[in-house]
């Protein structure tokens, strides 16, 4: 079967459709192979059907740009933006520094023509989901032959989601490729198998492994399938592992996000404090001694951009614990496995779908924490920051970023953190009311949050909370308290090829968390890669000092009794049917 | 003239012999030697072998006794035995030419051998290329267990041992001992770097002992005639015969079975192979893909092991490639360095990228537009290769480069200066 191909045009010069025509020794062998369904330049009629793969050169500058853009995005498979204009926006993004009107006026003086232009330039990417870029102006003449060879015969290697080959995937559907969260670039590999060794033996997930041998070897899913149909648990260890950029996160288009700040009024940040642990690593600031300082040179950063309200996520998470332990504690056959880890849900169902009646998943941070801010707060656009990668596959927010995309924000805008006042600024609160402020002050999770999940079971329970700590020998923590009447026992496994002894006894325990990446958040895919051990070691020192510094960090249990005394706020009665 | 001596090619002798019968083959005298060993007892047949001093055939010459004892040794269970049929290296038709000649050969080969050494399961790794054989093994392997030499309780000795046919997939580098391990539990085909022997912990982690085919099928000779009775065939370093496959250019190709030590590689190439066909003789590979490129002048060393040490070279898996006047030794190299850079697996660097490089810049030496520059670089490359890659492919990868280098300079001086005196390189052609 040929590969059904289209080539189009929106506003341009055409000179990319030309350098395709020019290509006169390979192009009649190369439109042997494929099927050219549609070629603006080279003939006429409009009705195309479903295309693989759909060439598109030229700038969004009209309306009917982006109707067309949509109508071909929604009958291809593979969208392939060429040339500047499709790349970037090209020359007419001239009109963003001239002023609409005027450069109208400079390039067509006073005859009217009949589209409206939009007010400014866009490249493809602002609308549609582009899954390959070929830059220049005009393109090569090489480069194109290369990729419709590639196309043609096997799998293209470049801006490629990781499914290999281009065949298989055709046949699945386009929705698919939005699940991806990793992206693999073999160009950059140099196949040290750095990531398939931390998949395979690191972890036991075995999603990748290489194919292939000689110069052709490269990383693969098991038959290039899609990620979300593997083993993959999206924790994004490859990513931390991999010393060449050759596997990266699929990132949030940073562009939309800032017109999105600029529209709309109500965009809520919600901050990890994880990313303190990496973002000193690219962020061009001074390093305070102080991490919460830090943290609030970031969260003035993110008001300067235009987020109205700055929540701390680690906040969220805590609200999410607090109610697994009150409903766990009314119905001890279910939901043992905290879910703020989503890399650890996403384990237990796809690696052990036996216990996944035991995950909870109402409880999960992110919709608890927009349910109570959309309570306050009205409707808001939610904004997650955040190091980890399995969070991108969740749809509990509008858009997910990373610790990378976050620190790109603020330099791409300017914006010096080092010069911003933060004596007066602290995370915006969600949950309370100004009194208890000095008491909630949330950590993020380093070793887990098993401590805080035994405490707020003993405030729970009104029982005082001495409980004995201990590491068994595979590295799992467990807690115990034992009192005549009930007995507590939570686990934390740290290593997922040592997990089977806790999952077997599970019994046994009334909180089980479960840790993916090794090391932690810290370790987390949307941190800064190449982590070595020395690198490790400092960002546990900078996390660690920030937990230090948390107002009450030892006070966990005036804490939980604040979250019951705000039990009227809690999700409780979001979930009435299924607790009642 | 040089006479060959047929001991595992003795069936050749027979009119009429049909391979596949395993009647024919106890009529020629099959599985007395199993009987012997079984009376005399497996310590007994370990001893016969070491006392023998048979080396391995395979191309690293290691001694098979040694190999039998340290895996004899060992306690833990289940021990495994593997025949390495994955013949892949260039030329070389030996073991093909055992199997088809007298298959039975090898698996009372291997029966005794499970016996001295207490193995319960064996298996076959067949080369990806043979498609014929596997259906054959079947066949022959169901006749055995039907006489019980396989099986359960083997001629009542309280011997249980089957043979299990595992096909490769077409890697050259799967012949290499470690490769062929993972290949066989299932994994990629691709080296390990060894911590431990194989014969300690082989596939699935259990002692193995990894044979080839034609050290195998020497087996059944060395029971009925002792090792001393094999050691007086051969000198004194290399003994019994040898399988030796000429081919290349010479009138008659083929598989010839000789005494170690009895002709040097000339008588070989000029009594066996008939001669040269067409013109004068410009070069001989010795050793398949991975051995050495030399020139006529140094044929009148003696087959065996040792004398091909002294002069630096290696028997390999006993190939002589013959080429004449009409070729062109760059060209060879070429070829060569392509091959293997299509057979590495792509583990390590220096492997997967010197092999792709050197075939480059030989292929850009046969367009003429390579300089001294660039083969000073093929040969830092080669060095590199040789020291740092995990397995034997890489680390011989480069030999018959660097043989050639060396032993056929103003060829590649004649190409550096635009010519090809064979007349057979592209010079100045384009990339196709």
């Amino acid at each position: 079967m040929k590969l059904k191909v289209g080539i189009f045009g929106l506003t341009s010069c055409a000179g990319d459709q030309l350098a395709i025509l020019n290509c006169e020794e390979d192009l009649l062998e190369v439109f042997d192979a494929l099927d050219i369904r549609v070629f603006t330049m080279a003939s006429s009629g409009q009705d195309f059907g479903m295309l693989d793969i759909a060439f598109v050169e030229g700038a969004v500058i009209t309306e009917e740009d982006i109707e067309m853009l949509h109508h071909i995005r929604k009958n291809t498979r593979r969208l392939v933006a060429i040339g500047t204009c499709a790349a970037s926006g090209g020359v007419a993004t001239g009109k963003d520094i001239l002023g609409a009107a005027e450069a109208y006026k400079l390039v067509y003086g006073d005859t009217m023509i009949n589209t409206a232009p939009l007010k400014k330039a866009y490249p493809l990417d602002y609308f549609v989901e582009v899954d390959y870029t070929i830059r220049g102006c005009p393109i090569r003449e090489s480069e194109i032959i290369y990729y419709f060879k590639k196309f043609a015969t096997m799998d293209p290697h470049k801006n490629q989601p990781l499914p290999l080959p281009i065949e298989k995937e055709l046949i699945e559907d386009v929705e698919e490729i939005k699940d991806h969260v990793i992206n693999y670039l073999p160009d950059k590999c140099i196949s040290c198998r750095r990531c398939v060794n931390v998949c395979s033996e690191g972890l036991g997930v075995d999603a990748i492994s290489m194919v292939g041998r000689n110069w052709e070897e490269r990383v693969s899913t098991p038959f290039g399938s899609n990620f979300a149909k593997t083993t993959c648990i999206a924790c994004g260890q490859c990513i931390q592992f991999c010393f060449c950029g050759a596997l990266k996160e699929r990132e949030y288009n940073i562009r939309k996000l800032e017109d999105v700040l600029r529209m709309k009024e109500r965009v809520v940040a919600l901050v990890d404090p994880m990313i303190l642990a990496s973002i000193t690593e690219n962020l061009r600031t001074d390093e305070p001694e102080n991490t919460h300082a830090l943290m609030r040179k970031i969260i003035v950063a993110l008001k300067q951009l235009g987020v109205w309200k700055v929540f701390n996520f680690a906040a969220a998470q805590h609200v999410s614990l607090f109610s697994t332990v009150r409903d766990s504690l009314s119905n001890p056959d279910r939901r043992k496995i905290l879910s703020w880890c989503p890399s650890a849900n996403i384990w237990i169902s796809k690696h052990k779908p036996e216990y996944a009646k035991y995950l909870d998943l109402d409880h999960r941070p992110g919709p608890i924490a927009r349910e109570l801010i959309e309570k306050r707060y009205g409707p808001v656009f939610l904004v997650l920051i955040t190091p980890c990668t399995a969070m991108k596959k969740m749809s509990d927010f509008d858009a997910v970023i990373s610790t990378k995309e976050v620190s790109r924000l603020i330099q791409k805008n300017r914006i010096n953190p080092d010069l911003c006042d933060i004596e007066t600024v602290s995370f915006d609160k969600f949950i309370m009311t100004e009194p208890y402020i000095d008491v909630l002050a949330d950590t993020p999770a380093i070793d887990g949050l098993g401590d805080e999940v035994v405490d707020y079971a003993m405030a729970f329970l009104s029982k005082q909370n001495v409980f004995q700590k201990f590491e068994l020998p595979d590295g799992t923590v467990v807690r115990t308290i034992d009192y005549p009447d009930v007995h507590i026992r939570s686990a934390t496994v740290k290593d997922l090829t040592k997990a089977d002894d806790v999952l077997k006894n599970i019994n046994e325990y009334q909180f089980v968390e479960f840790i993916p990446c090794l090391e932690g958040c810290i370790t987390g895919g949307g941190q800064y890669p190449n982590t070595n051990p020395k690198i490790i070691k400092d960002r546990l020192r900078r996390m660690e000092s920030y937990n230090q510094g948390a107002i009450h960090w030892s006070n966990r249990v005036l804490k939980a009794r604040v979250y019951k005394e705000l039990e009227g706020l809690l999700p409780r009665t979001c979930h009435d049917e299924e607790v009642s | 003239m040089v006479e060959e001596k047929r001991l595992l090619l003795s069936a050749r002798n027979i009119d009429g012999y049909e391979p596949e019968n395993i009647d024919h083959y106890l009529k020629k005298g099959g599985y007395e030697a199993l009987k012997k060993a079984i009376q005399h007892g497996p310590r007994w047949a370990v001893n016969e072998v070491s006392k023998s001093r048979i080396r391995g055939r395979g191309g690293a010459g290691f001694h098979m006794g040694f190999k039998w004892e340290s895996v004899a040794m060992q306690r833990a269970g289940p021990k495994y035995l593997i025949a390495n049929f994955d013949e892949g290296e260039e030329g070389t038709i030996k073991d093909r030419t055992i199997v088809e000649t007298d298959p039975f050969l090898l698996i009372e080969g291997m029966t005794i051998a499970a016996y001295a050494m207490d193995i319960e399961k064996g298996f076959i790794y067949n080369r990806g290329e043979y498609h014929v054989f596997p259906p054959m093994f079947d066949r022959i392997l169901q006749q055995a267990r039907s006489r019980n030499y396989l099986g359960k309780n083997i001629l009542d000795s309280g011997l249980d041992f089957d043979i299990e046919v595992v096909k490769g997939a077409g890697a050259y580098v799967c012949g290499e001992s470690s490769a062929i391990l993972q290949s066989i539990e299932g994994r990629a085909g691709q080296p390990k770097i060894k911590v431990q022997r194989t014969s300690v912990s082989g596939v699935f982690d259990k002692p193995t002992c990894v044979n080839n085919v034609e050290t195998l099928s020497n087996v059944p000779y060395i029971i009925m005639n002792g090792g001393d009775g094999y050691k007086a065939l051969g000198t004194l370093q290399s003994t019994g015969t040898r399988i030796v496959s000429i081919t290349g250019h010479v009138n008659y190709p083929g598989a010839y079975e000789v005494e170690m030590g009895s002709c040097t590689i000339k008588q070989l190439i000029d009594d066996l192979g008939g001669g040269v066909k067409g013109c004068s003789i410009k070069g001989v590979l010795l050793g398949g893909a991975s051995g050495s490129l030399i020139t006529p002048d140094s044929l009148d060393i003696k087959y065996t092991m040792e004398d091909a040490e002294a002069e630096n070279l290696t028997l390999g898996s006993g190939v002589i490639v013959v080429f004449n006047e009409k070729t062109c030794i760059v060209d060879i190299a070429h070829n060569l360095m392509g091959f293997f850079a299509h057979e590495s697996c792509g583990k390590c660097t220096p492997c997967r990228a010197g092999t792709h490089h050197i075939s480059r810049i030989l292929g850009e030496l046969r367009r003429g537009r390579a300089r001294e520059e660039d083969l000073r670089e093929a040969m830092k490359i080669a060095d590199t290769m040789d020291s740092a890659s995990i397995c034997g492919l890489g680390k011989t990868a480069s030999t018959p480069f660097q043989s050639a280098l060396k032993n056929f300079r103003d060829e590649f001086d004649s190409h550096l200066r635009g010519e090809c005196p064979g007349r057979v390189c592209p010079m100045g052609g384009d990339d196709r």
